[in-house]
This record gives structure tokens, sequence and C-alpha cells, in this order.
């Protein structure tokens, strides 16, 4: 068998080919640890939106304890805005009839508007506490929602970190099917060159 | 007037109370906070999924990438691995596979019919091509197919064109090989009828662009060149062949009308050289007539010898003292011997009717002749002049041997041809033993015949005593050493030594001892009362000039001083 510049070739090709293969194994284990601690860092978000998640619970908390706070305040005023209205309309009347009016003609006009500004008052104090309860109940729906919306992501970064996993595992599989590859070749490429000498 | 008061109504007037409107409004202002919170961590949530999104995305991606880029890594080493692993063995199976292929296309084309057309076809297909298939299936990397391919495009390509090739090859010699057949009809009837020339050339030129034009295989190339060869080599063979028939019929016949018509297929000096060739060849052939008849002569010797020694072997016998029965039906086989060979068997048949009716002569009473018996004896062992029963039935008619020696030597002949003694070894030894018993060369005329008596006493014993040890394989590796006092061929010529003195004197006896004299122990022969120079005292046939005293030997015409040294 002949010794020609392809036995030297092949010599070559095959330590490039053992070096190659380290290099894939040393490349892939890199790559794969730099996919393993991006997945750490997602996992990492998923904690912070799970804590802020439980904030957000508390918030919610809250939020439906001022509702309560606020309904039962307006109910307070509302009594108190009656008394006020009865002891005025109630001092109105004792006038008149201190008067001796009878409830009669001015007497009534006057009593009847007082009647009617009382139950205005009375009205807008209603519709003002029932206001500030859909506030309240919208801000504890906004921080479900945010407490929700948190453990979602949260979960869903925890899938993709998983994910991140998954690819780091798959680029050390790859990175160890291109090394076999390098080491076959270097093998076979080592193979053709020492036969000649062993042929010879 | 009753005083009155009047009705005291307390100030009227409804207050509202910013309570609800102010915690309405903080709780949207907190819960718009809480939404952001959540929103901003969803958001991051988001960004980080995001991140982590596209941060898994470019891990898995980088993962897939660098595992994918691993695995090519793995993958173009294990490819590169597999391309050099195949690519290393497919060269080798590839040369491999070449080889075969040469093999296999050349034994087809070597075992082909040159004039079948479909030869390279049905190789490609049955043979290349599966084998490149083959060859191919075992590449399994794309760089090593890349190879396999290319040897598969390279060895197709190649045996696209050698195919080709060698198919027009094969068709060219095949072309060559039926005009050649043509061409040597052509020469024969040239040859015999040379006035039939033009019309052999018109028929060659015709004949051979049409085997040429008809093949399947043959390219315009060879084709063109083959016809050029043929119509060239062709027309000067069978111009050749016309004045080689023209010259066979009159040796001397004048051939400068073919030098002028045909100048371009045949020159001069060739036409010379023809002519030349044919009147050596008329001589040759008168040699060979002569050699043949001599042949045939030497044949029907040989076979006439070979009737005659069965003859002789079929009728003649001899009882222990040598005396030779002849069976009757001897003289018929002789005279049909005759014959059959009238030319060769002639001589030995009359040769054998003249020993046969020696033999019937009640009266005859032979004794050796010394000197035939002599000769008769070495020629025993002579390769150039061999004795035969011929021979020695001459010399027993002529009464130069007696029936003793007849059968004694035509044993010895049966046994030498049996066991042959011919060799130079033989020779050697023979004339070593005949030098130890005969005395010759001391420069004065004269014959030792008892020496040559004794000589051919000792041959008759020796050579069947010799023989026969030889053939029980019993013979001593000094049989044959002359000098060792021991050895058997010593031995046997022991009984026949003689002396110095009793050797001259036998050697006198021949010459009556006149003419001869004895100075200081030298024997010199006499020329006119001058003895001569002991140099000359070899040559028989000296001749003294007494008016210089020169000398002279009549046989070789050589002269000598009167001291015998040569002139």
């Amino acid at each position: 068998m002949v010794i020609s510049s392809s036995t030297f070739s092949n010599a070559g090709g095959a330590v490039s080919d053992l070096f190659g293969g380290i290099g894939d194994i040393l490349q892939g284990g890199l790559k794969a640890k730099g996919l393993n601690i991006q997945a750490e860092g997602l996992r990492l978000k998923a904690t912070g939106d799970l804590a802020e998640a439980t904030n957000y619970d508390r918030a919610t908390v809250l939020a439906e304890q001022n509702k309560q706070f606020t309904e039962t305040s307006n109910a307070i005023q509302e009594s108190q805005l009656d008394r006020s209205n009865y002891l005025q309309i109630g001092g109105q009347q004792a006038a008149i009839a201190g008067a001796g009016g009878a409830a009669s003609g001015s007497a009534l006009d006057i009593l009847a508007d007082s009647a009617r500004q009382g139950a205005l008052s009375k009205q807008v104090l209603g519709q003002q506490g029932m206001i500030t309860e859909a506030g309240y109940e919208e801000q504890a729906a906004s921080y479900k929602t945010l407490a929700d919306t948190a453990r979602t992501t949260a979960a869903g970064e925890q899938n993709i970190a998983n994910e991140t996993d998954q690819l780091a595992k798959d680029t050390k599989s790859a990175s160890d099917i291109a090394a076999i590859g390098s080491f076959a070749s270097s093998a076979l490429k080592g193979a053709a060159a020492i036969a000649p000498f062993l042929l010879i | 007037m009753a005083n009155i008061r009047a009705f005291d109504t307390p100030a009227l007037g409804l207050k509202p109370t910013e309570t609800g409107v102010e915690s309405r409004a903080a709780t949207a202002r907190r819960v718009g906070g809480f939404y952001n919170q959540e929103a901003s961590a969803l958001q991051q949530l988001g960004r980080d999924t995001e991140s982590l999104g596209s941060f898994e995305g470019q891990q898995i991606k980088q993962a897939g990438a660098k595992v994918g880029s691993g695995i090519e890594a793995a993958g173009d080493a294990y490819v590169a691995y597999e391309d050099h692993k195949e690519i290393s063995h497919g060269a080798a199976v590839a040369s491999d596979m070449f080889v075969n292929l040469e093999k296999q296309w050349n034994d087809t084309v070597k075992n082909a019919d040159p004039n079948d057309p479909s030869v390279a076809a049905k190789f490609k297909e049955t043979v290349l091509q599966p084998s490149l298939d083959k060859f191919a299936e075992n590449f399994t990397t794309e760089n090593s197919q890349k190879f396999a391919d290319g040897i598969v495009n390279r060895y197709r390509q190649h045996f696209d064109t050698k195919t080709a090739a060698d198919t027009s090859t094969m068709a060219g010699i095949a072309a060559k090989q039926n005009a050649t057949q043509t061409i040597n009809s052509l020469s024969s009837a040239v040859y015999l009828d040379p006035s039939s020339l033009d019309t052999a050339i018109d028929t060659l030129t015709h004949s051979a662009g049409h085997i040429v034009d008809s093949s399947p295989t043959i390219d315009a190339e060879t084709g063109a060149r083959v016809k050029s060869e043929l119509n060239q080599k062709g027309i000067e063979s069978l111009v050749k062949s016309a004045v080689s028939g023209m010259i066979e019929k009159n040796p001397n016949v004048d051939l400068d009308a073919i030098q002028k018509k045909y100048g371009q297929y045949i020159n001069g000096g060739e036409l010379k050289m023809f002519q030349r060739a044919a009147q050596t060849q008329a001589k040759a052939n008168k040699l060979a007539d002569k050699q043949l008849e001599t042949y045939q002569r030497q044949q029907q010797d040989y076979a006439a010898k070979s009737a005659t020694a069965k003859v002789v072997s079929d009728n003649f016998s001899a009882d222990e003292n040598g005396n030779i029965t002849i069976k009757p039906g001897a003289i018929k086989q002789a005279l049909d011997i005759a014959r059959k060979y009238p030319e060769a068997g002639a001589a030995p048949a009359d040769t054998m009717l003249k020993f046969i009716q020696s033999q019937q002569n009640q009266e005859r009473k032979v004794v050796d002749n010394p000197a035939v018996v002599t000769d008769l004896s070495n020629r025993l062992f002579d390769p150039n002049n061999p004795l035969t029963e011929m021979d020695l039935m001459r010399a027993s008619t002529k009464g130069d041997i007696s029936d003793h020696t007849y059968t004694k030597l035509k044993g010895m002949i049966g046994d030498l041809e049996t066991s042959p003694l011919k060799g130079p070894v033989y020779q050697d030894t023979m004339k070593a033993a005949h030098s130890t018993l005969v005395l010759t060369g001391v420069g004065i005329p004269g014959k030792d015949d008892v020496g040559e008596q004794n000589y051919a006493k000792f041959v008759q014993s020796f050579i069947p005593q010799y023989i026969a040890k030889s053939r029980a394989g019993t013979l001593e590796p000094n049989a044959l050493d002359v000098k060792d006092p021991n050895s058997m061929i010593s031995k046997a010529m022991q009984p026949f030594r003689r002396g110095l003195t009793e050797r001259i004197n036998d050697y006198m006896s021949s010459l009556g001892g006149a003419a001869v004299t004895t100075t200081n122990g030298v024997t010199s022969r006499l020329y006119g009362g001058v003895p001569a120079p002991a140099a000359l005292g070899g040559i028989a046939s000296l001749q003294r000039n007494p008016t210089t005293g020169e000398w002279r030997d009549q046989a070789t015409g050589k002269s000598y001083n009167k001291d015998g040294s040569p002139k």
C-alpha cells in the first residue's frame, strides 16, 4: 500500500476531530449550564411573582374591608342626617305652631321644602356612599386580578424554566452527538492514516 | 309672624372617587408588566429554542459531516489498499495472460488453414474475449477496474492488430504456397517444353493476381507485395527453368535470344553459369553413371562373395587332420552363383570349381609354400586386403598350401569375422611379433624363409587361443604385450624364437651365400665385387654405376653417392 499525502491528511484530520470532539463536549456543557442559570432566574422571578400575588391578596382583603367600612359609615351619616332633618322640620313646625299659624299656606310650603331638602340630602349622602363603596370594590377586584395574574405569570415562568432546563439537556445531548461524531471520525481517520504502515 | 328658620341644607354634591380608577389603571399597568415579563421569558425561551435548534442541527450536521469524512477517509484508505492489492496482483495475472494468449494465438496460427478467413475472429471470440472477461471480473474497485479496462483495451487492440497482421501474412504465405504450386507445375512444363514459356508467364501472372485478390484476409499492402514477389520471382523461375530445359537438351545452345527477350528476369552471367553448370552436370552424369555401374558391380561382387562363403560353409567340412570333404551339391550351387551374378559371380564360382576339382585329385600331395603361407597369415589382419576363402581356394588349387593349412586359415577367417582383431593394436602387435620372429632389413638381399614359416605357425597357433580366451573373458591384461616375457603372446612366440646367428644363417641360406661379404660382423651384398653401403642394404633393386661408383634405386629412381648418402 502506498504512503501518500492523504495519509498525513488523514492523520491531521484524526487529531483535529479528536480535539473537535472534546470541544463539542465543553461547548455543549457550557451552553447547558447557561440555560440552567437562565432557568434559575426564571424561577426566581416566579417566586417574586408569587410573593407579589400574596401581597395583592392582602390588599384585596383590605379593599373589601374599606368597602364595608364605607357602607357602615354611610349608614351612620344617613342616620345623623335623618336626625338633623327631623330636628329642623320639627323646629319649623314648632315655630309655625307657636305663631299660631296653621299648617297651611306658606307654612306648609316651608315645611314641604324642608322635607324635600332633607330627603335630597339623604339621597346625595347615600349616593356618595355607594360611590365610595364602588371604588373600594373595584380596588379589591383589581388586587385580586393582580394576584391572579402574578400567580399565572409565576406558573408560566416556572414552566418556561422547566423547558429551559430541558433545552439545556437537549443542548448537552446535541453536543454529545457531535462529540461522538468527532471521535468516530477521528478513529476512522486514524485507522486510515495507520493502515499504510501496517500493510506495508 | 313666627320665626321660622329656613332649612339648613348641607352642601350637596357628589364627589367621585379615583380609588377604583387608579387601582384599575395600576392593575392594568402591572398586569401588562406581568404579561410582558412572561412574554419576555417566552421570547427568550423561543430564542433559546431556536438557538438550540440551530445548535443541535449544526452539531448533528457537524457530527454527520465528521463521521462522513471519517468514513470517507477510511473508505479511501480501504479502496487504496484494494486498488493496490488488485492492481499488483492483476499486473502479474495480466502478464501471464498475455504470454498465454500469445502462445495460444501462435499455436492457432501454426495449425490453422492459411486459407481460412475465420481464424482470427474465432480466436477473439472463443479465446481472447473470455480470457479478458474473466480477467476483468477480478477487479472490484474503480481504479483497479480502470486498470483492468486499460489492460483489456490494450490487449484487445494488440490482438486486433496482431491477428490482422498475422492473418494477412498467413494469407500471403498461403497465396505464395498456392502460387508456388502453379510455378512448380509451370516450371516443369517449360523445362520439358521451353517453347511454352510465354504462355506459362501469362498463366502465372493471371493466376497470381486472382489468388491474391480472392483472399478475404490479405490486406492491400501484403497483397501488392505478394503479387510483386510472385510475378518477379515466379517469372524468373519459369525463365530459368526454360533455360535449363534448353541447356539440358543442348548444353551448347546459343542463349543470346533468351537474354534479349527476358533480360529483366535473367542476366548474361546467370545464363553462362547455367550453361557451365549444364556442361558440368553432363560430365557429372557420366561419372554418376559410371559410379553407379561400379557400385552395382561392387554390390554384385559382395553378393557373389557372400553367396560363395555360404556355399563353402554349407558344403565344405574338414576332419581333425584338416582333410577336406565337399558335398556334391556344392558344384551346382557354385554354378548357380555364376548364373545369378554373371559379372561378379563367375570368378568365385570358377575358383570354387577349380578348388573342388583339385580336391578330387587323389594323387594330390601338397606342402606349404612358406612365402604364401606367410602372406596369407599376414593378410588375416590387413584391413585393406583381407584374406578371403577365395584366396585360400586359389592358393590350395595352385598347390601353395596344404589342406591342413587351408582348413586352419579358413577357421581363423571365420573366427576373425565373429571376433575381429583388425584394429591398429592387433596390427601393431602382429607387426612386432613378425619383427621378432622374422629377420628383415639387414641391408642385403635375402629372405628369412624359416622365420616366415615360424611366424605363420605362430599365427596359426596363437590366434585361435587368443580368440578362445577372448570369448571366454579370461584374457590377461598383458596378453598382447610382446615385451613382457610372461605374456600370452610372448609365450606363444617362444617355440619359434631363434638366436641371431641362426637367423642370419637361415637368411643367408636363401641367397646361397655367394654374393655377400661380412666385415666387422656386418654382412653386405656385393655389386661387381663392391659391397653395398650399409645405409643402402635394405634396397632390393639397388644398382651400381661402375664408372662413377654411385648407387641408384631402380624402383624409385633415387640416386646415392658412393658412401650411400642421398644425392
